[in-house]
């Protein structure tokens, strides 16, 4: 019927604006984050260019 | 003269060329009844109805072997893949057959087919929905590969795509779809694929670059202006087949190139432009070819992504690091 299913609409719009707003409070990660699931272990070409952006993100400071 | 955005530059290419020619058939998810999901095919489907534009099922495998047999039996078929995320799917039908059928078949079949997708990060998308994986397709024998990156260009790049013999992937960098306005002329006129555009001149330090990355190594070549820096901006337009000429007259001219890309590192065509001046203009270099590139991880979600693609200050490292050499 017409008024459950507007509770219900409302009550999942709150759900999903909470849930939007809770993530995009999420904080932006270490830059380790974007490298360290892309494989088991971090081959050297990834280390590399991870020590790259460490170093351009310090010189941007 | 109107200026148009490359959305609207690549809609009135095809609404001309299909009026001009009738064998020009566009297919693909969302192209007809809806436009479009980036509008590119707005009002093609009023205009020439169904069987000119065609709402396939959600297959990429079926839309590209659709395509190769229009192709083949003598339509000009125009294949949109949603984005380049979803062409894995039908990568099998371009790279086996579409790339192929004319050599197997000894020039007697051939496949003037156009591949177009959206490609390229940088709109906050979630997964799948901003690869520049265009190595896979310069990598492949058959195939020619172009990539526009301002309106003019766009629409003249892909009325020379649909006249192509060959199959050509088209992409489309999304994230500046609606970026830039510019004059787009009505009526025919074409950029000749595989030649590159010099943006603009500098003797100190070549630049070489394709897609949304064009205009972020014009706003790094400003700020190295600032530090007396000048530098050489070429667009390729087509990264298959790579025009060496241009490039190499510019390495000869100033002897310092940085290549920039948002693909990852490993295996971008950034490696094959370093391999080609190695072969063709080492002596004329005065420092190693840098490249600024994407990662060699996957396209991070939105809150990491401004790291991974190329900034103007990321570039503008690089040509320091290159000048400073």
């Amino acid at each position: 019927d017409e008024k459950f299913e507007e509770e219900v609409q409302k009550e999942l719009t709150e759900l999903v604006d909470k849930a939007v707003k809770d993530a995009e409070a999420v904080p932006i990660p270490e830059p380790e984050e974007i490298f360290k699931y892309t494989y088991a272990e971090m081959p050297w070409n990834l280390e590399e260019q991870l020590e790259d952006l460490k170093e351009f993100l310090k010189e941007e400071e | 003269m109107a200026k148009l955005t490359i959305v609207e530059a690549l809609n009135l290419a095809l609404r001309e060329e299909m009026e001009r020619d009738e064998h020009v058939v566009i297919l693909g998810e969302d192209v007809g009844r809806d436009g479009g999901v980036f509008r590119v095919t707005d009002g093609l489907y009023e205009k020439f109805g169904e069987n000119r534009v065609i709402d396939t099922p959600l297959a990429e495998s079926g839309i590209v072997g659709t395509a190769i047999g229009m192709a083949v039996y003598g339509l000009k078929p125009i294949a949109e893949i949603q984005f380049m995320g979803f062409m894995p799917l039908g990568y099998h039908q371009i790279i086996l057959h579409a790339a192929r059928i004319r050599n197997r078949s000894r020039g007697r079949f051939t496949v003037p087919l156009v591949v177009r997708m959206p490609y390229c990060g940088g709109i906050k998308a979630l997964e799948h929905h901003s690869e520049s994986i265009e190595s896979l397709f310069v990598h492949i024998p058959g195939l020619k590969t172009v990539i526009p990156a301002s309106p003019y260009d766009a629409k003249g790049l892909l009325l020379s795509s649909i006249r192509d013999p060959d199959p050509v992937i088209f992409l489309e960098p999304k994230r500046i779809y609606r970026a830039i306005r510019e004059e787009v002329p009505e009526g025919d006129y074409t950029i000749p694929l595989g030649k590159a555009k010099i943006v603009q001149e500098g003797d100190d330090i070549t630049l070489i670059a394709w897609g949304a990355m064009v205009r972020t190594c014009q706003r790094a070549a400003e700020l190295a202006k600032e530090k007396n820096i000048n530098a050489e901006v070429i667009d390729l337009r087509t990264v298959q087949p790579i025009d060496a000429e241009t490039i190499i007259k510019s390495v000869e001219k100033t002897g310092k190139v940085l290549v920039v890309h948002e693909a990852p590192k490993t295996l971008g065509v950034g490696a094959e432009i370093v391999a080609l001046i190695n072969e063709k203009a080492l002596l004329s270099l005065e420092a190693p070819v840098e490249r600024v590139t994407g990662f060699d991880i996957t396209v991070p979600l939105p809150k990491a992504e401004h790291w991974y693609i190329p900034s103007e200050k990321r570039v503008l490292r690089g040509i320091q690091k290159v000048v400073s050499f």
